[in-house]
Protein backbone atom coordinates (compact mmCIF):
# COMPACT_ATOMS: atom_id res chain seq x y z
CA UNK A 1 0.00 0.00 0.00
CA UNK A 2 2.95 2.30 0.31
CA UNK A 3 3.10 4.70 -2.56
CA UNK A 4 5.59 7.09 -3.89
CA UNK A 5 4.46 10.55 -3.05
CA UNK A 6 3.98 12.37 -6.27
CA UNK A 7 1.69 15.33 -5.77
CA UNK A 8 3.00 18.46 -7.45
CA UNK A 9 4.37 20.91 -4.92
CA UNK A 10 2.11 23.73 -6.10
CA UNK A 11 -0.89 21.61 -5.41
CA UNK A 12 0.41 20.83 -1.94
CA UNK A 13 0.79 24.53 -1.29
CA UNK A 14 -2.67 25.23 -2.58
CA UNK A 15 -4.19 22.51 -0.47
CA UNK A 16 -2.33 23.74 2.56
CA UNK A 17 -3.40 27.33 2.05
CA UNK A 18 -7.00 26.32 1.52
CA UNK A 19 -7.48 23.80 4.29
CA UNK A 20 -4.78 24.20 6.92
CA UNK A 21 -6.85 26.41 9.19
CA UNK A 22 -9.88 24.15 8.99
CA UNK A 23 -7.90 21.01 9.67
CA UNK A 24 -5.85 22.56 12.42
CA UNK A 25 -8.97 23.74 14.23
CA UNK A 26 -10.56 20.32 14.01
CA UNK A 27 -7.41 18.79 15.43
CA UNK A 28 -7.30 21.39 18.19
CA UNK A 29 -10.87 20.62 19.17
CA UNK A 30 -10.00 16.95 19.38
CA UNK A 31 -6.50 16.96 20.80
CA UNK A 32 -6.45 20.22 22.72
CA UNK A 33 -2.81 21.07 22.21
CA UNK A 34 -1.14 23.07 19.50
CA UNK A 35 1.80 20.81 18.79
CA UNK A 36 -0.42 17.74 18.63
CA UNK A 37 -2.84 19.52 16.35
CA UNK A 38 0.00 20.58 14.10
CA UNK A 39 1.30 17.04 13.89
CA UNK A 40 -2.15 15.69 13.08
CA UNK A 41 -2.54 18.33 10.38
CA UNK A 42 0.78 17.37 8.92
CA UNK A 43 -0.09 13.69 9.00
CA UNK A 44 -3.30 14.44 7.16
CA UNK A 45 -1.49 16.23 4.35
CA UNK A 46 0.98 13.38 4.10
CA UNK A 47 -1.86 10.91 3.94
CA UNK A 48 -3.45 12.95 1.17
CA UNK A 49 -0.21 12.79 -0.79
CA UNK A 50 0.27 9.11 -0.17
CA UNK A 51 -3.19 8.08 -1.18
CA UNK A 52 -3.50 10.62 -3.98
CA UNK A 53 -7.26 10.29 -4.04
CA UNK A 54 -9.22 11.81 -6.89
CA UNK A 55 -12.07 14.11 -5.99
CA UNK A 56 -15.21 15.19 -7.72
CA UNK A 57 -14.89 18.77 -6.56
CA UNK A 58 -13.55 21.00 -3.82
CA UNK A 59 -16.31 20.07 -1.39
CA UNK A 60 -15.52 16.40 -1.86
CA UNK A 61 -11.87 17.10 -1.21
CA UNK A 62 -12.62 19.13 1.90
CA UNK A 63 -14.92 16.43 3.22
CA UNK A 64 -12.25 13.79 2.66
CA UNK A 65 -9.62 15.79 4.51
CA UNK A 66 -12.00 16.45 7.40
CA UNK A 67 -12.84 12.78 7.63
CA UNK A 68 -9.21 11.76 7.64
CA UNK A 69 -8.11 14.21 10.31
CA UNK A 70 -11.14 13.47 12.46
CA UNK A 71 -10.51 9.77 12.31
CA UNK A 72 -6.82 10.29 12.85
CA UNK A 73 -7.46 12.32 16.00
CA UNK A 74 -9.97 9.78 17.28
CA UNK A 75 -7.54 7.00 16.59
CA UNK A 76 -4.85 8.77 18.58
CA UNK A 77 -7.18 9.40 21.49
CA UNK A 78 -8.48 5.85 21.40
CA UNK A 79 -4.98 4.54 21.72
CA UNK A 80 -4.43 6.65 24.78
CA UNK A 81 -1.86 8.67 22.92
CA UNK A 82 -0.90 11.57 25.14
CA UNK A 83 -4.08 10.93 27.01
CA UNK A 84 -2.60 12.19 30.23
CA UNK A 85 -1.58 15.48 28.70
CA UNK A 86 -4.89 15.99 27.00
CA UNK A 87 -6.75 15.97 30.27
CA UNK A 88 -7.70 19.44 31.15
CA UNK A 89 -5.73 21.06 33.89
CA UNK A 90 -2.54 19.26 33.05
CA UNK A 91 -1.71 21.30 29.98
CA UNK A 92 -2.57 24.57 28.40
CA UNK A 93 -5.11 23.40 25.86
CA UNK A 94 -5.33 26.66 24.01
CA UNK A 95 -5.27 30.21 25.18
CA UNK A 96 -8.22 32.38 24.28
CA UNK A 97 -8.48 36.12 24.32
CA UNK A 98 -10.88 36.22 27.22
CA UNK A 99 -12.00 33.94 30.06
CA UNK A 100 -15.46 33.41 28.59
CA UNK A 101 -14.07 32.03 25.35
CA UNK A 102 -11.59 29.97 27.32
CA UNK A 103 -14.35 28.47 29.42
CA UNK A 104 -16.44 27.68 26.36
CA UNK A 105 -13.61 25.92 24.57
CA UNK A 106 -12.72 23.96 27.68
CA UNK A 107 -16.35 22.93 27.97
CA UNK A 108 -16.37 21.65 24.40
CA UNK A 109 -13.05 19.90 24.95
CA UNK A 110 -14.56 18.13 27.94
CA UNK A 111 -17.16 16.43 25.72
CA UNK A 112 -16.66 12.80 24.76
CA UNK A 113 -14.81 12.86 21.48
CA UNK A 114 -17.60 11.49 19.34
CA UNK A 115 -19.87 14.36 20.39
CA UNK A 116 -17.09 16.89 19.94
CA UNK A 117 -16.63 16.02 16.24
CA UNK A 118 -20.29 16.43 15.44
CA UNK A 119 -20.71 19.60 17.49
CA UNK A 120 -17.75 21.21 15.77
CA UNK A 121 -18.81 20.29 12.25
CA UNK A 122 -22.37 21.42 12.92
CA UNK A 123 -21.76 24.66 14.77
CA UNK A 124 -18.46 25.80 13.34
CA UNK A 125 -18.28 24.38 9.85
CA UNK A 126 -22.06 24.76 9.34
CA UNK A 127 -22.51 21.31 7.92
CA UNK A 128 -25.97 19.76 7.98
CA UNK A 129 -26.86 16.40 9.46
CA UNK A 130 -26.63 14.59 6.16
CA UNK A 131 -23.28 16.17 5.30
CA UNK A 132 -21.84 15.19 8.66
CA UNK A 133 -23.19 11.70 8.21
CA UNK A 134 -21.35 11.43 4.92
CA UNK A 135 -18.16 13.02 6.14
CA UNK A 136 -17.87 10.90 9.27
CA UNK A 137 -19.50 7.92 7.58
CA UNK A 138 -21.90 7.27 10.35
CA UNK A 139 -25.65 7.10 10.11
CA UNK A 140 -27.73 10.26 10.14
CA UNK A 141 -29.46 9.05 13.26
CA UNK A 142 -26.10 8.66 14.97
CA UNK A 143 -25.23 12.24 14.02
CA UNK A 144 -28.50 13.46 15.42
CA UNK A 145 -28.09 11.52 18.60
CA UNK A 146 -24.56 12.77 19.13
CA UNK A 147 -25.58 16.32 18.42
CA UNK A 148 -28.43 16.07 20.84
CA UNK A 149 -26.31 14.57 23.59
CA UNK A 150 -23.61 17.11 22.91
CA UNK A 151 -26.12 19.87 23.37
CA UNK A 152 -27.35 18.34 26.58
CA UNK A 153 -23.85 18.18 27.98
CA UNK A 154 -23.13 21.72 26.86
CA UNK A 155 -26.47 22.84 28.25
CA UNK A 156 -27.38 24.41 24.95
CA UNK A 157 -31.10 24.89 24.80
CA UNK A 158 -33.30 24.70 21.76
CA UNK A 159 -36.66 26.37 21.86
CA UNK A 160 -39.47 23.86 21.83
CA UNK A 161 -37.16 20.92 22.20
CA UNK A 162 -38.34 17.84 23.98
CA UNK A 163 -35.90 15.26 25.13
CA UNK A 164 -36.38 11.75 23.74
CA UNK B 1 -27.42 29.66 26.64
CA UNK B 2 -29.54 29.20 23.54
CA UNK B 3 -28.32 27.61 20.36
CA UNK B 4 -27.67 30.82 18.46
CA UNK B 5 -25.68 32.29 21.33
CA UNK B 6 -23.63 29.14 21.56
CA UNK B 7 -22.95 29.11 17.85
CA UNK B 8 -21.80 32.72 17.79
CA UNK B 9 -19.60 32.34 20.84
CA UNK B 10 -18.17 29.05 19.66
CA UNK B 11 -17.29 30.43 16.23
CA UNK B 12 -15.67 33.45 17.81
CA UNK B 13 -13.62 31.29 20.15
CA UNK B 14 -12.56 28.77 17.50
CA UNK B 15 -11.61 31.56 15.11
CA UNK B 16 -8.83 32.33 17.52
CA UNK B 17 -7.31 28.91 16.97
CA UNK B 18 -4.91 29.57 14.16
CA UNK B 19 -1.78 27.74 13.20
CA UNK B 20 1.24 29.91 13.74
CA UNK B 21 3.16 31.32 10.81
CA UNK B 22 5.93 28.79 11.16
CA UNK B 23 3.65 25.79 10.88
CA UNK B 24 3.50 26.00 7.12
CA UNK B 25 7.29 25.99 6.90
CA UNK B 26 7.62 23.10 9.30
CA UNK B 27 5.03 21.08 7.47
CA UNK B 28 6.58 21.86 4.10
CA UNK B 29 9.94 20.71 5.36
CA UNK B 30 8.53 17.51 6.72
CA UNK B 31 6.43 16.94 3.65
CA UNK B 32 9.48 17.39 1.48
CA UNK B 33 11.20 14.66 3.45
CA UNK B 34 8.20 12.46 2.82
CA UNK B 35 8.29 13.30 -0.87
CA UNK B 36 11.55 11.42 -1.31
CA UNK B 37 10.86 8.33 -3.43
CA UNK B 38 11.59 5.96 -0.62
CA UNK B 39 9.09 3.82 1.07
CA UNK B 40 7.89 5.40 4.19
CA UNK B 41 7.93 3.20 7.26
CA UNK B 42 4.45 2.42 8.36
CA UNK B 43 3.65 4.13 11.60
CA UNK B 44 0.65 3.36 13.63
CA UNK B 45 0.25 7.10 13.91
CA UNK B 46 -0.89 7.22 10.36
CA UNK B 47 -3.50 4.58 10.53
CA UNK B 48 -6.86 6.24 10.39
CA UNK B 49 -9.70 4.63 12.16
CA UNK B 50 -12.38 2.38 11.02
CA UNK B 51 -13.05 2.00 7.36
CA UNK B 52 -14.83 -1.06 6.36
CA UNK B 53 -14.98 -2.47 2.93
CA UNK B 54 -17.54 -4.99 3.92
CA UNK B 55 -20.08 -2.54 5.23
CA UNK B 56 -20.28 -0.92 1.87
CA UNK B 57 -20.49 -4.23 0.14
CA UNK B 58 -23.96 -4.87 1.49
CA UNK B 59 -25.33 -1.49 0.78
CA UNK B 60 -25.12 0.13 4.16
CA UNK B 61 -24.26 3.37 2.52
CA UNK B 62 -26.92 5.46 0.86
CA UNK B 63 -26.45 6.40 -2.79
CA UNK B 64 -25.58 9.90 -1.78
CA UNK B 65 -22.61 8.53 0.07
CA UNK B 66 -21.41 6.81 -3.04
CA UNK B 67 -21.80 9.93 -5.03
CA UNK B 68 -20.02 11.89 -2.36
CA UNK B 69 -17.10 9.56 -2.33
CA UNK B 70 -16.63 9.25 -6.03
CA UNK B 71 -18.82 6.35 -6.97
CA UNK B 72 -21.41 7.04 -9.61
CA UNK B 73 -23.48 4.01 -8.87
CA UNK B 74 -23.49 1.51 -6.12
CA UNK B 75 -21.70 -1.71 -6.95
CA UNK B 76 -24.10 -4.46 -7.84
CA UNK B 77 -23.06 -6.63 -4.97
CA UNK B 78 -24.03 -3.91 -2.57
CA UNK B 79 -27.69 -4.49 -2.90
CA UNK B 80 -29.60 -7.30 -1.40
CA UNK B 81 -31.41 -8.88 -4.26
CA UNK B 82 -34.88 -10.26 -4.56
CA UNK B 83 -34.05 -13.75 -5.51
CA UNK B 84 -36.92 -14.26 -7.91
CA UNK B 85 -34.96 -16.72 -10.01
CA UNK B 86 -34.64 -19.24 -7.26
CA UNK B 87 -38.31 -19.15 -6.57
CA UNK B 88 -39.28 -19.20 -10.22
CA UNK B 89 -41.67 -16.42 -9.39
CA UNK B 90 -42.27 -13.43 -11.58
CA UNK B 91 -41.34 -10.21 -10.00
CA UNK B 92 -43.62 -7.41 -11.08
CA UNK B 93 -41.75 -5.35 -13.63
CA UNK B 94 -41.14 -1.73 -12.85
CA UNK B 95 -41.75 -2.18 -9.17
CA UNK B 96 -39.58 -3.25 -6.38
CA UNK B 97 -42.36 -5.07 -4.64
CA UNK B 98 -41.74 -8.74 -4.77
CA UNK B 99 -45.02 -10.51 -4.83
CA UNK B 100 -45.14 -13.27 -7.36
CA UNK B 101 -48.08 -14.13 -9.55
CA UNK B 102 -49.24 -16.52 -6.89
CA UNK B 103 -48.85 -13.86 -4.21
CA UNK B 104 -46.06 -15.83 -2.65
CA UNK B 105 -43.53 -13.57 -1.05
CA UNK B 106 -40.04 -13.95 -2.38
CA UNK B 107 -37.77 -13.54 0.62
CA UNK B 108 -35.21 -10.80 0.59
CA UNK B 109 -31.85 -12.39 1.13
CA UNK B 110 -29.34 -10.20 2.91
CA UNK B 111 -25.97 -11.78 2.31
CA UNK B 112 -23.60 -12.36 5.14
CA UNK B 113 -21.03 -9.65 5.40
CA UNK B 114 -17.96 -11.19 3.90
CA UNK B 115 -14.64 -10.41 5.38
CA UNK B 116 -12.57 -8.19 3.17
CA UNK B 117 -10.41 -9.45 0.37
CA UNK B 118 -7.05 -7.97 -0.38
CA UNK B 119 -8.58 -5.82 -3.06
CA UNK B 120 -7.61 -2.40 -1.84
CA UNK B 121 -9.45 -0.75 -4.68
CA UNK B 122 -12.83 -1.63 -3.32
CA UNK B 123 -14.72 1.38 -2.05
CA UNK B 124 -14.61 1.69 1.68
CA UNK B 125 -17.34 2.77 3.98
CA UNK B 126 -17.17 3.22 7.69
CA UNK B 127 -19.51 2.15 10.40
CA UNK B 128 -19.14 0.89 13.95
CA UNK B 129 -18.78 -2.87 14.03
CA UNK B 130 -17.73 -5.77 16.19
CA UNK B 131 -16.75 -9.23 15.00
CA UNK B 132 -18.30 -11.94 17.16
CA UNK B 133 -18.45 -15.66 16.40
CA UNK B 134 -17.20 -14.91 12.92
CA UNK B 135 -20.11 -12.59 12.22
CA UNK B 136 -20.07 -8.86 11.78
CA UNK B 137 -22.39 -6.92 14.10
CA UNK B 138 -22.95 -3.33 13.10
CA UNK B 139 -24.05 -0.25 15.00
CA UNK B 140 -27.71 -0.62 15.87
CA UNK B 141 -30.50 1.81 15.07
CA UNK B 142 -31.77 1.04 18.55
CA UNK B 143 -30.25 3.04 21.35
CA UNK B 144 -30.19 2.92 25.10
CA UNK B 145 -29.38 5.69 27.52
CA UNK B 146 -26.34 5.20 29.68
CA UNK B 147 -28.47 5.12 32.81
CA UNK B 148 -30.50 2.20 31.49
CA UNK B 149 -27.68 0.23 29.95
CA UNK B 150 -26.66 -1.67 33.07
CA UNK B 151 -30.05 -3.38 33.31
CA UNK B 152 -29.67 -4.60 29.75
CA UNK B 153 -26.17 -5.86 30.24
CA UNK B 154 -25.98 -9.64 30.22
CA UNK B 155 -23.13 -12.09 30.19
CA UNK B 156 -19.69 -10.80 29.34
CA UNK B 157 -18.43 -12.12 26.03
CA UNK B 158 -15.02 -10.51 26.02
CA UNK B 159 -13.21 -7.34 25.19
CA UNK B 160 -12.85 -5.86 21.75
CA UNK B 161 -9.40 -5.33 20.41
CA UNK B 162 -10.08 -2.57 17.94
CA UNK B 163 -7.67 -2.65 15.10
CA UNK B 164 -9.94 -2.71 12.09
CA UNK B 165 -9.27 0.19 9.82
CA UNK B 166 -9.45 1.00 6.17
CA UNK B 167 -6.31 -0.96 5.38
CA UNK B 168 -7.34 -4.08 7.24
CA UNK B 169 -7.18 -7.37 5.47
CA UNK B 170 -9.00 -10.58 6.24
CA UNK B 171 -6.49 -11.55 8.89
CA UNK B 172 -7.36 -8.47 10.91
CA UNK B 173 -10.98 -9.54 11.29
CA UNK B 174 -10.33 -11.74 14.28
CA UNK B 175 -12.78 -12.57 17.01
CA UNK B 176 -13.86 -9.39 18.81
CA UNK B 177 -11.91 -7.19 16.48
CA UNK B 178 -13.78 -3.94 16.04
CA UNK B 179 -13.75 -0.41 14.84
CA UNK B 180 -14.74 0.93 18.25
CA UNK B 181 -11.46 0.64 20.05
CA UNK B 182 -11.31 -1.32 23.29
CA UNK B 183 -14.63 -2.03 24.96
CA UNK B 184 -16.22 -4.81 26.96
CA UNK B 185 -18.82 -6.76 25.01
CA UNK B 186 -21.88 -8.37 26.58
CA UNK B 187 -25.01 -10.21 25.63
CA UNK B 188 -28.15 -8.11 25.88
CA UNK B 189 -30.83 -9.27 28.28
CA UNK B 190 -33.98 -10.21 26.41
CA UNK B 191 -32.30 -10.53 23.02
CA UNK B 192 -30.70 -13.40 21.20
CA UNK B 193 -26.95 -12.92 20.97
CA UNK B 194 -27.18 -14.24 17.43
CA UNK B 195 -28.88 -10.94 16.70
CA UNK B 196 -27.75 -8.37 19.25
CA UNK B 197 -24.78 -7.71 21.50
CA UNK B 198 -23.69 -4.58 23.32
CA UNK B 199 -20.59 -2.71 24.35
CA UNK B 200 -20.48 -1.36 27.87
CA UNK B 201 -17.57 0.56 29.28
CA UNK B 202 -17.16 2.88 32.21
CA UNK B 203 -14.52 5.58 32.02
CA UNK B 204 -14.12 7.97 34.92
CA UNK B 205 -17.59 7.04 36.10
CA UNK B 206 -19.19 7.75 32.74
CA UNK B 207 -20.96 4.90 31.01
CA UNK B 208 -20.54 4.31 27.30
CA UNK B 209 -22.95 1.74 25.94
CA UNK B 210 -23.93 0.86 22.44
CA UNK B 211 -25.98 -1.86 20.81
CA UNK B 212 -24.78 -3.82 17.80
CA UNK B 213 -27.05 -5.92 15.58
CA UNK B 214 -26.26 -8.68 13.16
CA UNK B 215 -28.53 -7.77 10.29
CA UNK B 216 -26.73 -9.66 7.57
CA UNK B 217 -26.74 -13.29 6.56
CA UNK B 218 -30.48 -13.43 6.94
CA UNK B 219 -33.58 -14.16 4.91
CA UNK B 220 -36.52 -11.82 5.36
CA UNK B 221 -39.97 -13.00 4.35
CA UNK B 222 -41.93 -10.53 6.44
CA UNK B 223 -41.44 -7.80 9.00
CA UNK B 224 -41.30 -10.42 11.71
CA UNK B 225 -37.95 -11.67 10.47
CA UNK B 226 -36.28 -8.35 11.27
CA UNK B 227 -38.64 -6.11 13.21
CA UNK B 228 -39.71 -9.07 15.30
CA UNK B 229 -36.19 -9.37 16.65
CA UNK B 230 -36.54 -5.91 18.19
CA UNK B 231 -39.26 -7.10 20.60
CA UNK B 232 -41.51 -4.18 19.80
CA UNK B 233 -44.92 -5.82 19.77
CA UNK B 234 -46.61 -5.54 23.15
CA UNK B 235 -43.63 -3.78 24.69
CA UNK B 236 -44.04 -0.14 23.69
CA UNK B 237 -44.35 2.09 26.73
CA UNK B 238 -43.97 5.46 25.04
CA UNK B 239 -43.68 6.82 21.54
CA UNK B 240 -42.62 10.02 19.90
CA UNK B 241 -42.33 11.24 16.36
CA UNK B 242 -40.29 13.82 14.54
CA UNK B 243 -40.80 15.70 11.31
CA UNK B 244 -38.29 15.47 8.50
CA UNK B 245 -37.38 19.12 8.91
CA UNK B 246 -36.61 18.71 12.58
CA UNK B 247 -34.72 15.50 11.99
CA UNK B 248 -32.72 16.78 9.04
CA UNK B 249 -31.64 19.87 10.88
CA UNK B 250 -30.97 18.11 14.13
CA UNK B 251 -33.51 20.20 15.98
CA UNK B 252 -34.73 17.34 18.15
CA UNK B 253 -38.30 18.59 18.12
CA UNK B 254 -39.91 15.38 19.24
CA UNK B 255 -43.64 15.23 19.64
CA UNK B 256 -45.67 12.82 21.65
CA UNK B 257 -47.32 9.93 19.87
CA UNK B 258 -49.98 8.09 21.84
CA UNK B 259 -49.12 4.45 22.39
CA UNK B 260 -52.68 3.54 21.51
CA UNK B 261 -54.62 1.18 19.31
CA UNK B 262 -53.57 2.99 16.14
CA UNK B 263 -49.93 2.44 16.95
CA UNK B 264 -50.55 -1.16 17.94
CA UNK B 265 -52.33 -1.78 14.65
CA UNK B 266 -49.41 -0.26 12.78
CA UNK B 267 -46.91 -2.45 14.60
CA UNK B 268 -49.00 -5.51 13.95
CA UNK B 269 -49.10 -4.60 10.25
CA UNK B 270 -45.36 -3.93 10.27
CA UNK B 271 -44.71 -7.45 11.51
CA UNK B 272 -46.73 -8.75 8.57
CA UNK B 273 -45.28 -6.28 6.07
CA UNK B 274 -43.83 -7.27 2.73
CA UNK B 275 -40.06 -6.89 2.48
CA UNK B 276 -38.66 -4.95 -0.43
CA UNK B 277 -34.96 -5.19 -1.13
CA UNK B 278 -33.19 -1.91 -1.41
CA UNK B 279 -31.79 -0.80 -4.71
CA UNK B 280 -30.18 2.38 -5.87
CA UNK B 281 -33.31 3.27 -7.84
CA UNK B 282 -35.59 2.72 -4.87
CA UNK B 283 -33.35 4.67 -2.53
CA UNK B 284 -33.08 7.53 -4.95
CA UNK B 285 -36.85 7.61 -5.18
CA UNK B 286 -37.42 7.43 -1.44
CA UNK B 287 -34.58 9.64 -0.26
CA UNK B 288 -35.11 12.15 -3.05
CA UNK B 289 -38.26 13.31 -1.32
CA UNK B 290 -38.81 14.75 2.07
CA UNK B 291 -42.07 13.06 2.97
CA UNK B 292 -40.41 11.17 5.75
CA UNK B 293 -41.24 11.01 9.42
CA UNK B 294 -39.37 9.33 12.19
CA UNK B 295 -40.96 7.48 15.06
CA UNK B 296 -39.19 6.57 18.27
CA UNK B 297 -40.58 3.70 20.27
CA UNK B 298 -39.48 3.33 23.87
CA UNK B 299 -39.83 -0.26 25.00
CA UNK B 300 -40.25 -1.72 28.45
CA UNK B 301 -36.54 -2.45 28.65
CA UNK B 302 -35.87 1.28 27.93
CA UNK B 303 -34.38 0.64 24.52
CA UNK B 304 -35.44 3.18 21.89
CA UNK B 305 -36.21 1.90 18.44
CA UNK B 306 -36.12 4.37 15.60
CA UNK B 307 -38.10 3.68 12.45
CA UNK B 308 -38.26 5.82 9.33
CA UNK B 309 -41.61 6.12 7.59
CA UNK B 310 -41.80 7.01 3.90
CA UNK B 311 -45.22 8.52 3.34
CA UNK B 312 -45.83 8.35 -0.37
CA UNK B 313 -44.63 4.79 -0.72
CA UNK B 314 -46.06 3.59 2.56
CA UNK B 315 -42.79 2.00 3.52
CA UNK B 316 -40.79 1.65 6.71
CA UNK B 317 -37.08 1.14 7.25
CA UNK B 318 -35.09 0.15 10.29
CA UNK B 319 -31.57 1.58 10.39
CA UNK B 320 -29.45 0.88 7.35
CA UNK B 321 -30.57 -2.69 6.86
CA UNK B 322 -30.91 -2.99 3.08
CA UNK B 323 -34.59 -3.76 3.13
CA UNK B 324 -37.77 -1.71 3.30
CA UNK B 325 -41.14 -2.90 4.54
CA UNK B 326 -44.30 -2.18 2.63
CA UNK B 327 -46.97 -1.91 5.28
CA UNK B 328 -50.68 -2.51 4.74
CA UNK B 329 -51.99 0.85 3.60
CA UNK B 330 -54.83 1.25 6.06
CA UNK B 331 -52.64 0.79 9.11
CA UNK B 332 -49.83 2.86 7.64
CA UNK B 333 -52.00 5.78 6.60
CA UNK B 334 -53.84 5.90 9.90
CA UNK B 335 -50.57 6.29 11.76
CA UNK B 336 -49.05 8.61 9.14
CA UNK B 337 -52.02 10.94 9.25
CA UNK B 338 -51.83 11.12 13.02
CA UNK B 339 -48.27 12.42 12.77
CA UNK B 340 -49.05 16.04 12.19
CA UNK B 341 -48.68 19.17 14.19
Amino acid sequence: MQQTISQPSDEVTNIYDTYADTLFRIAMVHLGRREDAEEATQDTFIKWMEKAPSFNDAEHQKAWLIRVITNHCKSLLRKGWRKREVKLGTVEPVMMDNPEDQALIELVLSLPVKYRSVVHLYYYEDYGIRDISQILEISESAVKMRLQRGRQLLKVELEGEEQP
Amino acid sequence: MNEQQFKQRYKKAVDQMKPDDQMKKRIEQNVNVQRQPTKRPRKSLYIVAASIVVAASIGLAAPTVWQQWGGTTAPAKETALNNGEVNQGKVTKGETAIKTENSNIVPVEIPKIELPSDDKNVKASMIGLVVYHGNVYTESATTVDAADALALRGEKLGKTTGGIHELSGKDDYKELASTIGTADIYTVNGYDSDFRIMSYTEIDGQVYAQLFDKTNGMSISSGTDLIGKLNIEGHVTAAQWESFDSWNNGLGQLQQLPADESLNRFIEALYKATPVATSSELEERLYGKEDRKMIYLTLKDKTKVQLVLFGEEGMVRYGHVPVFFEVEQGAFQQLWNSLSK
